[in-house]
């Protein structure tokens, strides 16, 4: 029998106190009575006494012994193992950070799996059983229970490390739910991380202090001249250096500059590109010769807006057609209500301004400004005249978001609009004193409709910039970019929105593996990178790409705290386990002696 | 000196004793020049009897009306009235020197508040210390008022203290009397000693015999619990048999009343077996409450 706390055994001082304060406290005290003449008599009043009540106090010192032992004996956690078998279980750490090469040569992953192989041949040799659990993207069993070293080995080579970030959590959990089916079991995690409040759980640490460099937080930014901006964090951990960034535009080095970099400090690296229509691939890149090659590249596919043809129908469309235009987005066609023009559907944007034509579009997006009369689904119950401000509704949730994206809402003055009750197909994404003024909804064949329920003229909303987010978020929902995101990090989403009626995408992952995900009913696909890199997708004769990085924090060395695993419940044949926290189980002791000696004060106390 | 004595009963109590008197249940026969109706024919107001005459009798005592009727000469007796000559006897062990007040003054108060009204009564009070194994008187027997005052201060400055052994200091007494009153026996009765010879042989003496009990409260209801060593306040020394070791509990605690009220039918039983009379009393109760409430209800004072 083995003791996994044996600090536990400490509260055998107990003992020794214990008995210590039943010698020492006075047995009887001293009364003067009159006289003693009644309480002699009482005598042949008892009633006889159970042997068990003559040795009561005995009793209760016995069951106090055997209270501090106890705890004390389970404090300690002792361990029956029946055979001498252990059940070991293994945790490998399977982050990007893993892949960071050690001094010999190979990545700490490796390293580990050369441990795990190695304790894996020494344990089944002396009979044990040995359980590995990968920690990647998500945390699995690789083998369970095996005694068998070729099949661990076999197990944990025919694994690679992964790219993101560690399940740790995920591992914790099933060693957890592994322990109280084996209590007992030994746990031992294989990271790079420095281990820190860990409780339970042995930690078998990979890292060797190889310093790293990485570049991170990439930022690509168009300026109003047709220039781009790049700008990035370049980090060194564990030492300063001096390292140089490059930077290739389509595959062409056109700059680069040297950057004096403390250790553990972030430092702002940014490069200026005169021309962004040009650039379809940034790199942006260190070659220092660190230890991970995992974050020393970042790469930026920036995407050119897509073309939107729009159809303005109004009476009045200055301002429209002014903030239209100042978008250049694509076609621009002005017409009046009633007019030919005004039935063309072969736009991407339709917008109409104090009219409702009796078909709506049936792709695209639709924008009506104060409508003569309601479209399908809300009636109009009337006129407000007083003036308010246009705020953002609460409920307006992710489709007034997109719409909503840029826009400050700051100051926006409606001096009139009309009052609608809406059915709950709408969504009100702004309003004024509560009556909500901008509604969408997306109609059955997919085109989004939005209704401004106020002339533009009884408002300073087209005098305001907010205006010009306004129509390109409006353009955007109509024709959105093909990617959402352009840089993530491993693991994350990306969506691919691709046009209606396409019929095949092409994604080619870092590595060259090529992929056609199926689109869902509107056409996207969400794709979830698994490796660092660059992603290429081809999509109706579109191409483009999006770079997926390892997570920031698996470039700095990490730590672990507040690892804990709770010992398993005592077995027939395996193992008995105390409650955590010595001390817990001291009050709990006190606290059941002092209610002993309480109950029998009482007890005596009573008449 | 006599004011100090006084002090043992106050005015109040003095003032309500003007209309009660002690009961004699028999007839006494005691001494000339009192005022009790005695066993003795005699020259009171009260008739007795009838007895032919005989020579020498006075006729002016003959009945002519009973002579008219039966043609003989029939002489009316009278009841006779004397002195009664009463004693108390006080129980000054160390047993006594408890409670609040303690239950040797109510002891005292109650001694003096009974000599009281023999004096009231025209009778004479005699007060007696049981001490240790012998009985000490504490006054010549007073008579009047005035006497009744002086003898109190002797009665005031009765210490207590010791071990009584009741029934050899009661045998002891000179002069225990003879069919010539109430005997009284003030005492808290816990004690091994033979308390009931001692009533016997004040029974014996013909005399009307009143045992006055006087308990404090808390040994009616102990307010005592856990491992105790009771020192009994009569004990010799350490190593007195009646000190105890005893672990108090609830059971206990109620092995006690039972045993309290054992004694208590014990007593009860005894004394009515011999006509004695009894009463128990608390000395946290009032004297005027003691003496005419329990003492009047056990029909020792009218």
């Amino acid at each position: 029998m083995t003791f996994q706390n044996p600090r536990g055994l400490w509260l055998l001082l107990g003992v020794p106190v214990l008995v210590l304060i039943w010698l020492i406290r006075p047995p009887y005290q001293e009364r003067r009575v009159s006289s003693s003449y009644i309480w002699r008599l009482s005598e042949r009043f008892m009633k006889k006494r159970l042997p068990v009540s003559r040795i009561r106090k005995w009793l209760v010192f016995l069951l106090q012994l055997l209270l501090v032992s106890g705890a004390a004996f389970l404090a300690a956690r002792p361990v029956l193992n029946h055979g001498g078998r252990v059940d070991y279980l293994l945790i490998l750490d399977a982050s990007a950070s893993m892949r960071t090469v050690t001094e010999n040569g190979n990545t700490r992953y490796e390293e580990a799996g050369e441990q795990i192989r190695e304790l894996a041949r020494r344990s089944t040799a002396e009979g044990h059983t040995v359980s590995v659990i990968r920690a990647g993207d998500r945390a699995e069993f690789l083998v369970r229970e095996s005694a068998s070293a070729k099949e661990i080995t076999d197990a944990v080579n025919g694994t690679l490390c992964g790219w993101g970030t560690s399940a740790l959590s995920g591992a914790m959990t099933l060693a957890q739910l592994f322990l109280y089916d084996h209590p007992g079991a030994e746990v031992i995690l294989f990271t790079d991380q420095a281990a820190g409040t860990c409780d339970g759980i042995e930690v078998v640490s990979l890292d060797g202090g190889e310093w790293n460099a990485a570049l991170t937080d990439l930022m690509a930014s168009k300026d109003g001249a047709g220039g781009m901006k790049l700008s990035a964090s370049l980090s060194s951990w564990g030492r300063d250096a001096d390292i140089t960034v490059g930077l290739t535009v389509n595959g062409r080095l056109t700059d680069s500059v040297n950057v004096s970099c403390p250790a553990n400090e972030a430092q702002s690296v940014a490069f200026t590109l005169a021309d962004a229509e040009t650039v379809t691939e940034a790199v942006l890149f260190i070659d220092p010769g660190d230890a991970l090659e995992a974050d020393n590249r970042i790469v930026c596919c920036p995407e050119n807006e897509r073309i939107c043809d729009t159809l303005l129908v109004s009476e009045t469309p200055f301002y429209l057609s002014a903030a239209v235009n100042a978008l250049d987005r694509g076609r621009v066609k002005l017409t009046s209500p009633g007019s030919d023009g005004a039935a063309e559907r072969d736009y991407d944007l339709y917008v109409y301004d104090g009219c409702l034509p009796d078909m709506l579009p049936e792709a695209g997006a639709v924008l009506l400004i104060d409508p003569p009369r309601a479209p399908e689904g809300m009636t109009f119950l009337g006129t407000a005249e007083e003036a308010g401000s246009m705020t953002a509704s609460a409920a307006s949730g992710l489709a007034g978001e997109g719409l909503l994206t840029n826009m400050k809402l700051r100051e926006i003055a409606v001096s009139r609009h009309t009052i609608a009750d809406a059915s709950d197909d709408w969504v009100a994404v702004c309003s004024v004193e509560q009556d909500p003024v901008f509604l969408t909804r997306t109609m059955e064949n997919g085109t989004l409709l939005c209704v401004l329920l106020f002339d533009l003229h009884d408002a300073n909303l087209p005098l305001t910039t907010d205006f010009i987010c306004l129509m390109r978020n409006l353009m955007n929902a109509a024709v959105p970019p093909l990617l959402d995101r352009r840089i993530v990090t491993v693991g994350e989403r990306v969506t691919v929105n691709a046009a209606p009626g396409t019929e095949k995408i092409r994604v080619t992952s870092p590595v060259g593996a090529v992929t056609e995900p199926e689109t869902d009913e509107g056409g996207n696909v969400k794709l979830r990178p698994d490796e660092a890199g660059l992603y290429r997708v081809m999509c109706g004769g579109e191409e483009t790409g999006f770079f997926a990085a390892i997570p920031a924090g698996e470039s700095a060395p990490g730590r672990l705290d507040d690892l804990t695993l709770l010992p398993g419940e005592s077995g027939e044949e395996e193992e008995t386990e105390a409650a955590s926290g010595l001390w817990r189980i001291a009050a709990a002791v006190l606290l059941a002696v002092l209610l002993t000696e309480w109950e029998i004060y009482i007890y005596e106390q009573q008449y | 000196m006599a004011k100090d004595g006084l002090r043992l009963i106050d005015n109040e109590t003095i003032a309500l004793s003007e209309s009660r008197d002690l009961n004699i249940r028999g007839l006494m026969e005691g001494l000339f020049g009192g005022n009790r109706r005695s066993a003795f024919y005699g020259s009171s107001m009260d008739f007795a009897d009838y007895r032919e005459y005989a020579p020498g009798d006075d006729p002016r005592r003959v009945d002519w009306n009973l002579w008219a009727r039966t043609d003989k000469l029939w002489l009316k007796l009278f009841t006779d009235e004397r002195r009664q000559h009463h004693r108390i006897y006080i129980d000054c062990s160390a047993s006594m020197d408890w409670g609040q007040p303690e239950k040797h003054l109510i002891a005292l108060k109650t001694a003096a508040l009974l000599g009281l009204l023999a004096v009231n009564g025209m009778d004479r009070v005699s007060w007696y210390a049981l001490e240790e194994d012998r009985c000490r008187r504490i006054t010549e027997a007073v008579s009047g008022r005035e006497k009744w005052a002086l003898g109190l201060d002797a009665l005031a400055g009765v210490p207590c203290g010791g071990d009584t052994k009741l029934a050899r200091a009661v045998m002891s007494c000179p002069d225990p009397g003879r069919r010539d009153g109430i005997s009284f026996l003030l005492s808290d009765f816990l004690t091994d000693e033979d308390w009931k010879s001692a009533a016997d042989w004040l029974s014996e003496t013909g005399r009307e015999v009143c045992l006055i009990r006087i308990l404090s409260p808390d040994e009616v209801n102990p307010a005592l619990t856990g491992k105790l060593r009771l020192k009994d306040a009569e004990a010799a020394g350490e190593d007195d048999g009646r000190n105890l070791r005893m672990d108090i509990g609830r059971e206990r605690l109620r092995a006690y009343a039972a045993a309290l009220a054992w004694l208590d039918d014990e007593l009860k039983r005894f004394c009515a077996a011999r006509r004695i009379r009894l009463f128990t009393t608390t000395c946290d109760r009032p004297l005027s409450r003691i003496l005419f409430d329990g003492a009047v209800r056990s029909e020792m004072v009218r």
